[in-house]
């Protein structure tokens, strides 16, 4: 069967390295990369790693599940140092919300991406390691392959032809506005009360993190970062930021785009960081800048995408799945997608 | 905005039920002036459908100015529920009696947020029977989202 043999009939832009011991996850990555024109290579472990030719190699696909003792960091540093420069995609499916975020600490790891039914610490039987979501990863990928230098909006994430509508958020009482215009949306597709409440939890943190977080003046200091979060602010023509929502039936998009860029790697790590102490994240007093609402987020979303653009844009975009039980949702995970500073 | 009600419980002390958002604006200033130091305070939640971030620093705050009382908080929402598993300390030294999630039956189809204690592995051990058809109920989500592990 040939389950590796995509360079036969595909327009070939380079080839991605998958480093697997599971078929199901061959599989499903190489249709994402296939999808997106791009060959494969396999090895069973990081020690088996191919060589390539330079410029050939455009993705790194690292399944942690090749060693499930192993430190996932230290897996990652063993490919990163023999790929430097390649972007890696991370997967795992064993205890993979630890392993996987463990993984931020390397700057090679772009994305990270849970395979199906493997988010959670289920039982053996409940388990199902089936790969990632092959769809969702071709999506990034594309991104991360394309050199787009501008914010994309919500549609990129749902199915083409889907129609997306755009709101202007220039205070915290337009804030107030653009999401009960989400609700709304979410309301008239009658779903259930989870599933709204994760629409709602990840369109607020993001709406609120844009106008609290994101401005800076010409120093390029954050303006509001004092500011307690439930003093109102009205802001300027040049900080106003743009909201985009739509639903396709699969997938509820919300993306909130800012004009300052100002979102960095380390602010995610340290958010998402918070899931992994064992006593439990805890919020700041007061003011904002404590990442508590990115963590929200991420936990709220099956997919958290993250375009900056150092002074000219940061793009947040969070994805719901909404199609099927809460259950089905939940099991899904959540995957991270970095596109900062217009790198991959 | 949360709406809040207040009333006497049957051990002597409060019983406030509260329903809406939890956000910034949420104080629980009528549940602190209603509360004599030293009495008992039951909380309802099941109507909190949701918390944004600042309603974790308001709700964690208003917690905490309940001071020495015993809080005892009863079938809190899935909305809490999720969030008091990635924020364990949000609900300060409170004890938590029960937790109202949703379920579905695998029979009907029917979907309804039901009570179950709030320790790990209730959503199975003690799922409830769907009141339109008497099947037993499927959790729709994961305990470990939802309820201690």
């Amino acid at each position: 069967m040939a389950l590796l043999s995509t360079d036969s009939q595909l327009p070939q832009h380079g080839r991605g390295t998958v480093v697997t011991r599971h078929p199901a996850t061959i599989r499903r990555v190489a249709q994402a990369l296939g999808a997106v024109g791009v060959g494969v290579n396999h090895a069973l472990s990081p020690a088996q790693l191919p060589k390539s030719a330079p410029g050939e190699l455009k993705v790194v696909v690292l399944d942690l599940d090749v060693d499930p003792a192993a430190d996932p960091l230290g897996l990652v540093r063993e490919v990163a140092a023999f790929y430097p420069a390649i972007p890696l995609v991370v997967t795992a499916g064993v205890r993979a919300k630890k392993r996987l975020l463990a993984t931020l600490g390397s700057p090679a790891v772009h994305h990270v991406v849970p395979k199906l039914g493997g988010w959670l610490d289920l039982p053996p039987e409940q388990r199902s390691f089936d790969g990632p979501d092959e769809q969702d990863l071709a999506v990034a990928l594309r991104r991360a392959f394309g050199s787009e230098t501008a914010p994309l909006g919500a549609q990129p994430y749902l199915i083409q032809g889907f129609s997306t509508t755009e709101a202007v958020v220039q205070s915290t009482s337009d804030k107030d506005e653009a999401l009960d215009a989400v609700m709304a949306l979410a309301a008239a597709l009658e779903l259930s009360d989870e599933k709204k409440r994760r629409i709602e939890v990840a369109t607020e943190e993001l709406l609120l993190n844009a106008i609290y977080d994101a401005p800076r003046d010409a120093s390029g200091t954050a303006v509001h970062a004092k500011l307690d979060r439930s003093t109102p602010v009205k802001l300027g023509p040049d900080q106003q930021v743009k909201l985009h929502y739509g639903c396709d039936g699969r997938n509820f998009v919300v993306s909130v785009a800012d004009r300052f860029g100002a979102l960095e790697r380390q602010n995610i790590e340290r958010s998402l960081a918070k899931l992994l102490d064992p006593a439990g994240a805890r919020p700041a007093p007061g003011t904002s800048g404590a990442g508590l609402g990115l963590m929200l987020t991420y936990g709220a979303a099956n997919q958290l995408i993250a375009h900056a653009m150092r002074g000219r844009f940061t793009e947040v975009t969070a994805v719901m799945h909404v199609s099927g039980s809460n259950r089905t949702a939940l099991a899904r995970g959540s995957a991270l997608h970095l596109y900062l500073d217009g790198a991959a | 905005m949360v709406k809040i009600e207040i009333g006497p419980s049957d051990d002597g002390g409060i019983r406030a039920t509260l329903a809406g958002k939890i956000d910034e604006k949420f104080d629980g200033h009528q549940i602190l002036e209603a509360a004599q130091p030293g009495q008992k305070v039951t909380l309802r939640l099941d109507g909190v459908r949701s918390i944004s971030s600042l309603g974790v620093r308001a709700l964690e705050r208003f917690m905490h100015r309940l001071g020495d009382r015993q809080v005892v908080l009863e079938d809190i929402s899935a909305a809490v529920a999720n969030q008091v598993t990635m924020i364990p300390n949000l609900l300060g030294t409170a004890t938590v009696k029960s937790a109202k999630l949703p379920f579905v039956c695998p029979s009907c189809g029917v979907e309804e947020p039901r009570s179950v204690p709030y320790q790990a592995g209730a959503a199975t051990s003690h799922a409830p029977k769907c009141s339109a058809c008497g099947a037993k109920m499927d959790f729709d989500g994961f305990s470990e989202e939802y309820l201690p592990h």
